[in-house]
């Protein structure tokens, strides 16, 4: 399991962990849904202008047995389809700990990136809420600076209460700063 | 003669399409599947989920495998 692989520090405890907002994953499983209707479809629409296979001279019913092996090959596909998306969603994660914030992104199957930043680090967090659907059902993108190179700023979409999870993130880099003796009011200036 | 000649030639040529599907699917099937239980048994943090995605994936798409196999002989 994945806790034994990233191995947390000695008392280093796990705060929140996020996956993107249940709208992202129904959205590209709507189109996995659509996919796997698709011969269905076809077959109503064949059976409703039969006229247009006559004129073909083509009988359907001769055909029951290749129909159903293509059906039954493309449901396959396309449930292969959904779980790869169920599979990006759910590995796709943000792991809040009181010391760090660890990023996985499940890009593909093979293409997974894993980054962590250190609390003390982080400088500047923000967040943002665009569009109509995102606005209603509470789910944004955030962005986050850390303190060095530009390479390591991080941003991740479709995250579920931006304003709830930057909070979080405050609030651990705070206590991370405290713990550290660091005043934590030397960053806000 | 021809006819039946063009018949015979037309449903080994459906059939063979159909094997040459059937093994495609297959062999995609398997290693879709490896990579699947791979992922999720290294990467998921909640083991139920796992069983219950990897029982999911297999309870949905192996018996419709094994419809193509036995269409396949009719075919």
């Amino acid at each position: 399991m994945l806790f034994e692989k990233i191995q947390l520090e000695s008392d280093e405890e796990v705060l929140k962990m996020v996956r993107k907002h249940w709208f992202v994953i129904m959205a590209e499983l709507f189109g996995a849904f659509i996919m796997l209707l698709i011969p269905f479809f076809l077959l109503v629409g064949l059976l409703l202008f039969p006229e247009t296979l006559s004129a073909f001279n083509i009988n359907l019913a001769e055909y029951t047995a290749v129909i159903a092996f293509v059906t039954a090959g493309w449901l396959i596909l396309t449930l292969m389809a959904g779980f790869t998306i169920w599979t990006h969603y759910y590995l796709d994660l943000w792991i809040i700990t009181d010391r760090r914030i660890i990023l996985i992104d499940q890009i593909h199957f093979f293409n997974r990136n894993v980054s962590i930043f250190r609390l003390e680090r982080l400088q500047d967090i923000e967040f943002s809420v665009k569009g109509l659907i995102p606005t209603f059902l509470n789910f944004g993108t955030l962005k986050a600076q850390t303190a060095g190179a530009h390479e390591s700023n991080f941003r991740s979409s479709g995250l579920p209460d931006p304003r709830g999870l930057q909070a979080v993130i405050q609030k651990a880099m705070d206590g991370r700063l405290q713990a550290l003796h660091i005043n934590p009011n030397q960053f806000s200036e | 003669m021809n006819e039946l000649t063009a018949i015979t030639q037309s449903s080994f040529s459906l059939q063979s399409a159909a094997l040459l599907g059937m093994y495609l699917i297959t062999g995609a099937y398997i290693i879709f599947s490896v990579v699947l239980y791979y992922h999720w048994n290294t990467y998921s943090t909640d083991e139920r989920v796992s069983k219950m995605t990897l029982i999911a994936f297999f309870v949905t798409t192996f018996p419709l495998l094994l419809i193509m196999a036995l269409l396949l002989l009719v075919i």
